[in-house]
Formats: C-alpha cells, structure tokens, sequence
C-alpha cells in the first residue's frame, strides 16, 4: 500500500511531459505533412486516372461502332468540318451539334421494335451536348437508332438517288425516313441520346487522307493535288457541287479518322455548370493546320488555361485538371480501295 | 513486479518498441506511392495505347515519295516499309530495311514524344518513345509480307539497342503490337 501511494505520487516531472510533448508534435508535424503531400499526389493522380479512363470509355465505343462501319457507295456518311464555319456545317446532318452519323451493323435495343423486327443495323450518332443525365451539363453522348425490318413506307435510310448520289442522313431529303433520324437531347429532355462519357467536354474529328495519290477535293474547297496521308480537318467529298449541301463525304477517301477529346475528371465536374463547360471547350473549338495532330495545338492551350484572364470565373484546379487525348481509327484499310 | 514498476521502462524495451511503431508507420507510408504509382502506370499504358493507333496509321497511309532516301512517315518520321522506284514510278518495298534492327537510330526507328504527343529529341523533354522494329523482311519478288512491332515506352531510353525498349528492368513501361504489311 505504502508501495503504491508513492508510485502514485510520483508521476512524470514537468520537464518530462515537455520533452515527449515536443518530440510528439514534431513526429505528429512530419507525419501530417507526409500524408497530406501523398493524398495530393494521390487525389492528383487519381483524377487523372478517371480522365483518361473517360476518354477510353468514348474512343472505345467509337472503335466499336467504326469496326462495324457500313461503308457503301449508296450508304451516306457524315463527320463534321471543322474548317467550315457553323453557318453551313450542317450541310449532311440537321443538327450542327452532331459530330459523327453513320450506320453500323452493331445492334441497338430498342422498346419500340420487337426482336424479330430488329435488323440489327443502326443509325449511329455521337454529339457533345446537355443531357439531364449529365444534370444538365454537356458531355459526350450517342444515339443508337435501330433499323427496323418492316420500314412500310417509300422512304428508307440508303440507296442511290437519280443523281446518282446517296439518300443523304437528312431530314429535307425525301428518299429519307425522317424518324430513323436521333432528335438532340435537351437539358431536361434525353430524346434519342444517351450519355457516353460524362467527363468528355469537347470531341473534334480529323481524317487522313487515303494514299492514293489521286487528287482530293475537301468539303471547305481546298484541293489536294496528291493524296498521300495527309491529316486534314475538312471532309473529302465525292463530288464538288456549288451547293455545300449535296457534297457527300467520300469514305473510301478517308483512311482512318483521328478523334481527339478535351475531358475532365469527375470530381472536377462537380465543381462545373454547363456555362463552364462552355467556356471551357470554346478555348478547344476552331479549325486546325493540316499535318497538325489536335494535341499539338491543342497542348498549349491547355497549359495557357491557368493564365487564361477569360476564364478567371472557373476555377484554378479546373482549369489545371483538362486532359487532352488522341487515337485513330482505321476506316479503309491500305490497298483495300483499289480491290 | 514492483521493483519493475518503480524502475519504469528498460532501455531494451523502449528501442523494442519504438523498432515495432516505426516499423508499421514506415510500412504504411511505403504502401502510399504504391498506388499513385500504378495510377500512373494506368494513364501512361492507356496514352500510349492512343499512340499505337497514331503510329500504325502514320506508317499505314504515308505514301512513300520518289528519291527521298530514307523514306519517312509524315507524322513520326518513322522509317516507311515501303518506297517509290524513281525510274517506273512503282510501289515497292523499302531496300534500305535490308535486315532486321539490330541497333536503334534515333530518327529513323525510334523517335521521342512529348506529353502532347509531338516529336522531341529523345535526349529533351521526351515523355514517350515510339519506335518501329521491322522484324522479318522478305526477300524480293517473294510474296511473303514484311512484319513489324511497333513500341511505345516510357521513360525514353538512350540505348540503341533494340531489346532494352522491352526490358521492363530499363523502362517502367511499354506497349507493343505486331504489324505486317502487304506486298505493294
């Protein structure tokens, strides 16, 4: 008892407690400024990570709808220019906004056309646009009209007109049935869209050109001399018309189409509206030098975002968190236009 | 017991101690940079994937020119399977890939890229490097076509020889794919 009154007593002296408080609130110091350094990195790398897997998650469906490309002679195709201004780029497609229609052979399910009528053949189309599963905001988004065996009417989706040209993917087309054509999604209206990559704000197309060294004439007038893999951002087209609206996108032209997208991360979009997203992407928008791959132009762009007066309202760690990506997609295979 | 109570904690036990708390809270910190670690392998494998489609079709659909010797791609400047007889205009294979690589030059089968994916001395600020290995090639008038592997790794790497771009003990990283171009 005696024994345990004086090991009460005793306890630790003042100079003691200071000497481990000290040395406690250093170790605590150092540890702190670790983990935050890592979580910063961490977080940093992370949404990195997610921008990137976003731009796999668009290109890899892309990749999937081209590999089933339906390309004929009497099957219409459109990207759009991005060397021609907004006014008359809507010269194959009703809806400026679009960036890719074509028709695949992928299947799309679709409530309205039972399985037996289902051709498994689809109108497909890609657009950077609101959609309210984005709450609103712009982002990737692709359309998927399926193509029904039982059509009824005069009206279909292909085949060569008197001119000799194509039913063109067009609503003022009469050969063309104009419910198979997606409507555009709104903010509170989804319409034919679904939405592919959330983080994907901007999405540009470029085509090289097929090497065949014959002469090419672009959508935007410029003439070609020689064809010999040139990346441009004008279409080639069949066949020059003096009304840009029936000059049709000759695809045995193109050997593979280059798709570059502006994305962000997820947890950077939270912190974004859709007038950000806007302003963001305009940055990204406009024509590009031939030979020029998008990143190239685009690269310092991206890293003048941080400097960029115009863009003061978003912020900074926005602005720092654009990723930039590009891959191609062969469309004709070398040779394999001359079979 | 009571005389160890009196006597506090032993040297020995102290350093024991500390030695086991140390040991976790360095473990724990170790196991951080792991995963920013294969993060960026993630977006380093999924970029130069990106750069595999660019690289095939540069070398794809560059039409070789007559004279130019040697014949380049027109995006990488990468060394073309192919070239144009000056004389007869035709398309043939490129005689100046008269044996499989055996040592890398830079500027004719390798290049390196920067993080916007455009062509930099290796030696700068290079992120990736590109490079084309032509490993079979076929003798003239056969019908047989001429195959390749395209590699993309990083970090870049001075060597010249052609094994190392694959030798994840040199490089953290690579991506490969195997090409094979037909009789022009």
């Amino acid at each position: 008892m005696k024994c345990f009154s004086l090991l009460l007593k005793k306890g630790f002296t003042l100079v003691e407690m200071l000497v481990t408080m000290t040395v406690l609130l250093v170790l605590g110091l150092i540890v702190s400024q670790l983990i935050q350094a890592v979580s910063q990195t961490t977080s940093l790398t992370q949404s990195s990570a997610d921008a990137a897997s976003q731009a796999r998650l668009a290109f890899d469906r892309i990749a999937l709808d081209l590999s089933f490309l339906v390309k004929r002679p009497d099957v219409d195709f459109y990207a759009k220019d991005l060397q021609t201004s907004l006014a008359n780029a809507n010269y194959s497609s009703d809806d400026p906004n679009t960036l890719l229609l074509f028709l695949s052979s992928v299947t799309s399910p679709s409530s309205s056309v039972s399985v037996a009528n289902n051709r498994g053949i689809s109108l497909v189309a890609y657009q950077v646009n609101l959609h309210p599963d984005n709450e609103g905001k712009r982002c990737l988004v692709r359309s998927g009209i399926t193509i029904r065996r039982n059509l009824g009417t005069s009206q279909g989706f292909m085949g060569i007109k008197s001119n000799g040209l194509p039913v063109q993917f067009h609503s003022s087309d009469a050969g063309m049935l104009a419910s198979l054509l997606p409507t555009a999604p709104t903010a509170n209206q989804s319409n034919d869209y679904d939405v592919l990559a959330h983080g994907v704000i901007h999405m540009a197309i470029g085509f090289q050109l097929f090497p065949d060294e014959k002469s090419v004439v672009l959508k935007d007038g410029t003439m070609i001399t020689r064809a010999q893999g040139q990346v441009v951002y004008s279409p080639p087209v069949r066949g020059f018309m003096t009304n840009p609206s029936q000059d049709y996108i000759d695809v045995d032209r193109i050997a593979s189409l280059v798709v570059s997208v502006v994305a962000v991360d997820v947890e950077t979009l939270k912190l974004l509206n859709n007038s950000h997203l806007v302003s963001l992407a305009s940055v990204f928008e406009g024509p590009l030098p031939q030979d020029n791959l998008p990143l190239k132009v685009w690269g310092p762009i991206s890293d003048a975002l941080v400097t960029n007066a115009s863009l003061s309202t978003i912020p900074l760690s926005a602005r720092q968190s654009i990723r930039l990506f590009q891959r191609f997609f062969p469309v004709t295979l070398y040779q394999s236009n001359s079979l | 017991m009571k005389r160890s109570l009196k006597a506090g904690f032993s040297l020995v036990e102290l350093v024991v101690a500390l030695g086991i708390v140390s040991f976790a809270l360095l473990s724990t910190v170790a196991l951080l940079p792991l995963g920013v670690k294969s993060y960026k392998e993630t977006i380093d494998e999924t970029r130069a994937g990106f750069i595999l489609t660019a690289l095939e079709a540069d070398l794809r659909n560059s039409a070789p020119i007559a004279g130019v010797t040697p014949q380049r791609s027109r995006l990488f400047g990468l060394l073309l399977p192919y070239e144009k007889d000056i004389a007869t205009g035709a398309t043939r294979f490129n005689s100046t890939i008269i044996s499989a690589t055996k040592n890398l030059m830079e500027g004719k089968e390798t290049v390196g890229l920067s993080s916007a994916e455009v062509i930099v001395p290796l030696k700068e600020s290079a992120r990736y490097q590109a490079s084309i290995l032509y490993t079979r090639i076929p003798a003239a008038q056969s019908l047989t076509p001429m195959e390749g592997v395209l590699i993309v790794n990083w970090p870049p790497i001075q060597s010249t020889d052609p094994s190392d771009l694959t030798n994840t003990s040199v490089v953290s990283g690579f991506v490969q794919s195997a090409v094979a171009f037909s009789v022009p």
